[in-house]
């Protein structure tokens, strides 16, 4: 959406509309921020969902023994 | 004392030793104040089994230890010399499984089989005996020697045929078939067009109690531990389906 109004500001200002152009760019650099921002939220919330692994044969071995739940 | 076998025919492979390991100690923990030796497991398989290594703790501890091979060798006559106790504490209370194993490739015969199976009976007394033998074929000794069968099969087109054809093998009642390392995303046997559950329970006469595929019981397995000790039913779906599968068990054999 961002990026959308982006181009579309350059396209009121080839069109001379440059006032409008101007304020159309601020949204759009404002809405790009703002999605940047999201992604990286995104991006490290999936980063700590992949880093909380498994445990690994080793982990296993040292883990103590519990009552089975049956 | 109810005999007990887990059975995939000729194919190996499908996870036998796993589910038969497991249910035994599952067993054993939920009868652990009903008999002083609650379960009793017979690992067949020559030159030291999995499940044997396992209950063992140590690659390096069948050295020089007793073992079924010796009975069958002549080299001891009470089988029960050849017979260990592993032993648990737990939060929950301590438990035990006794157990043996064959360190060498003999033959163990048939006369050999019903000397010890009577052995256990008369002298540990337990509620369940389990044996986890390699793949069988035609003339297998245990043949008419257990009560009830557990057919296992993978999805797989031979390990299902296989079963099929060796259910009957050793005579028993035939318990709940197990489909184990099912894979939820491949449900439909491309060979048949019908969903795996449903090509099991024609092939077999009853639907399946399906394990999943879960990578934990891999890792448990290469660490030599046994599954539902170390494994919680919330992290693993093998270790909750083996749990079901214990519960079925303790419900129809106890």
């Amino acid at each position: 959406m961002g990026v959308l109004l982006n181009i579309a500001s350059f396209a009121l200002c080839v069109l001379g509309q440059t006032l409008v152009a101007a304020s159309v760019y601020l949204v759009s650099l404002a809405l790009i921020f703002i999605g940047g921002r999201g992604r990286k939220e995104k991006r490290e919330k999936k980063r700590q969902v992949e880093t909380r692994q498994e445990p690994t044969p080793d982990e296993i071995k040292r883990r103590p023994v519990s009552a089975p739940e049956i | 004392m109810k005999k007990l076998i887990f059975l995939s025919g000729t194919k190996g492979g499908t996870g036998k030793t796993t589910l038969a390991l497991n249910s035994a100690v599952l067993l054993a923990f939920l009868w652990r104040d009903v008999a002083h030796y609650p379960v009793a497991f017979l690992d067949l398989t020559p030159n030291v089994g999995t499940a044997a290594l396992i209950l063992l703790g140590d690659p390096l501890a069948t050295w020089g230890r007793p073992s079924l091979s010796d009975f069958a060798g002549g080299n001891i006559a009470d089988p029960l010399r050849a017979f260990y106790i592993r032993r648990w504490n737990t939060e929950k209370g301590a438990f035990q499984l006794v157990f043996t194993y064959m360190a060498q490739d003999v033959p163990l015969t048939r006369r050999h089989l019903e000397y010890v199976i009577q052995m256990v009976e008369s002298r540990l007394k337990p509620k369940v005996l389990f044996f986890d033998a390699p793949p069988l074929s035609a003339g297998s000794p245990l043949a008419g020697l257990v009560d009830y069968v557990v057919p296992v099969v993978t999805p797989d087109v031979s390990a299902v045929e296989a079963t099929k054809s060796y259910v009957d093998l050793v005579g028993g009642r035939r318990l709940r078939p197990v489909l184990n390392m099912y894979i939820p995303e491949y449900s439909i046997s491309a060979v048949h067009g019908m969903p795996w559950e449903l090509v099991i329970e024609k092939t077999l006469g009853e639907r399946p109690h399906v394990i999943p595929f879960d990578k934990l019981l891999q890792a448990a397995r290469q660490a030599l531990e046994v599954e539902v000790l170390k494994l919680r039913p919330g992290e693993s779906p093998g270790v909750k389906a083996l749990a079901e599968y214990a519960r079925y068990l303790a419900a129809t054999v106890g």
